[in-house]
């Protein structure tokens, strides 16, 4: 019995630890001394390779899982007569709820485990205990620009994401299942509305940049520099930044949604 | 070794401890300006620990850590950064900067400390691959070269802001012996013509033996011995005459701590 609870007592003390050390990384990459001049090349370099080459895989997703969604709405609403509604339905969906949690739980697959690895390479290699010894913060130099590269691309996926999908419903309902064209765009239009919707599934979509990317960097910073303790904070960070995403989302999702 | 004037880092009554094990009880140790010194100790002493903990990567429990005037463990992470600046360290593995060639890992530290153009600084990296024998393999990224080809990369980047110390983390280990004579060489060369302060921690005998003009032998936390290399030859103690000769058994045990043997054999599962 006193062991489970000193165990108990040692998670818990771990988990608060833990906790403090992402919360000083994060205060010291963001808040400490920003120097833009400098950031902006390493930004624009980490946009590229957490953004840029995330792109085939959201448009890919994107594009699927709008022509799912045209097909699932309208064997659905076609029993109710109402297959006009099927725009209306993938635009909702995408905006609100698929489009910023699967491009993170994506983002969180490519780039995520992609950002732990290297920083925990970096930290395995003393690359960053020699940056450190050069007199360059690491914080700044390497976790910084990774940090607001995440933060920055994941929105701009998201809404990459709604429209490839608006774009694959489209192409499954009116070009395959015969739904008028007219109809289809207006009931989106009609249905989707601008501060509701899209500002709320982009208010999503930047709460999840921020927490993905900031586990991703956390874990690599934080890792035992050894391979095996690289593999384990790759592994942590898909999984924690996923169940991340799904509670913010539910909790989002309420706070937004809850009293219509 | 009497004047406080000679000492560019002064440590006294050093403690550091991970967990529950002590590193450090009460080390004192001085090391002279100009010179060439060397740690020396079995493995596992905390010789690279020590070279984190002057370089302020670490925090001691107590004591201080003196370099050039300055206390380490009570300075500011800004000021901590610009007396790094002065520190040069070449790390066991190189570190070098896996995304950046080998002119560019020179001349990063250029790069975020000086304003200077960028001609001036592309003649300071040739000069200083020039002197490690580097200057034709400027071009080639980090995973292309040989590992006594990174270190000399990272020595070059080590001095390139012509530091005042520079500290070796195990220079030698896993070297070729043509490879390790190249270093030993460039230690011995760099030192004398750059003028800085060099700290050598290795276990590598002959040598370090060879180039350093002072040794402290650390074993158990604290300094079994101390002097030129010709007194550490000479000391009668049993543990330095372990350690100088390679002696497998002694004070040093064979054996980690462990039941007794027979015991635990007839014992079972």
């Amino acid at each position: 019995m006193l062991d489970r609870l000193q165990a108990l007592g040692h998670i818990g003390l771990e988990g608060l630890s833990a906790l403090g050390r992402s919360g000083s990384l994060l205060a010291h990459a963001l808040i400490a001394r920003p120097q833009p001049m400098l950031m902006f090349p390493l930004l624009l370099k980490q946009i590229y390779f957490v953004g840029v080459l995330s792109l085939v895989i959201i448009l890919v997703s994107g594009t699927f899982i709008g022509m799912v969604l045209g097909l699932q709405g309208y064997t659905i609403l076609v029993s109710y007569g109402s297959e006009q509604a099927v725009g209306q339905m993938v635009a909702l969906s995408l905006v609100r709820e698929l489009g910023p949690v699967v491009t993170a739980l994506l983002f969180a697959g490519r780039a995520g485990s992609a950002l732990t690895a290297e920083i925990g390479l970096m930290k395995a290699t003393e690359q960053l205990s020699s940056m450190e010894m050069i007199g360059v913060d690491p914080y700044r130099r390497i976790i910084a620009p990774r940090f607001w590269a995440g933060f920055i691309c994941l929105p701009i996926l998201a809404a990459i994401f709604s429209t490839v999908g608006v774009w694959g419903g489209a192409l499954v309902s009116i070009d395959w299942l015969g739904i008028y064209e007219g109809s289809f765009w207006a009931n989106m239009q009609h249905s989707v509305d601008f501060y509701d919707d899209v500002l709320n599934g982009l208010i999503k979509a930047v709460s999840f940049g921020f927490v993905v990317t900031w586990v991703a960097v956390y874990q690599g910073y934080d890792c035992v520099p050894t391979s095996e303790g690289i593999s384990q904070a790759t592994t942590r960070t898909v999984v924690y930044a996923s169940l991340w995403v799904l509670g913010l989302d539910f909790i989002l999702t309420a706070l937004m949604f809850g009293d219509l | 070794m009497e004047n406080i004037e000679d000492f560019i880092i002064n440590i006294s009554d050093l403690s550091f401890s991970r967990g529950d094990r002590t590193i450090f009880r009460d080390l004192n140790m001085q090391i002279p300006r100009g010179k060439i010194t060397a740690i020396m100790g079995p493995s596992g002493t905390g010789k690279t620990t020590l070279l984190k903990l002057i370089g302020g990567q670490l925090l001691p429990d107590t004591g201080r850590i003196e370099v050039e005037g300055s206390n380490i463990p009570t300075l500011s992470r800004s000021d901590l950064f610009e007396v790094r600046a002065r520190m040069g360290m070449l790390f066991q593995s190189g570190a070098l900067f896996t995304d950046m060639s080998v002119f560019e890992n020179v001349a990063f530290p250029l790069r975020v400390h000086t304003d200077l153009p960028q001609d001036m600084i592309r003649d300071v990296v040739l000069m200083k691959l020039q002197a490690v024998g580097l200057r034709g393999a400027r071009h080639l990224m980090p995973s292309e070269l040989s590992g006594g080809m990174s270190r000399r990369v990272a020595l070059a980047r080590a001095i390139v802001l012509d530091p005042h110390i520079v500290m070796y983390d195990e220079p030698f280990t896993g070297q070729d012996p043509i490879a390790m004579g190249v270093l030993v060489n460039l230690i011995r060369r760099l030192n004398q013509a750059l003028g800085h302060t060099s700290i050598i921690v290795s276990h590598d005998i002959q040598e370090t033996l060879g180039i350093a003009d002072y040794i402290y032998l650390v074993s158990g936390g604290s300094v079994i011995a101390r002097g030129t290399p010709a007194e550490l030859r000479a000391d009668e103690s049993e543990q330095v005459k372990q350690f100088m000769h390679g002696l497998p058994d002694g004070p040093v045990a064979f054996h980690f701590p462990a039941d007794d043997y027979q015991t635990e054999l007839m014992k079972g599962l």
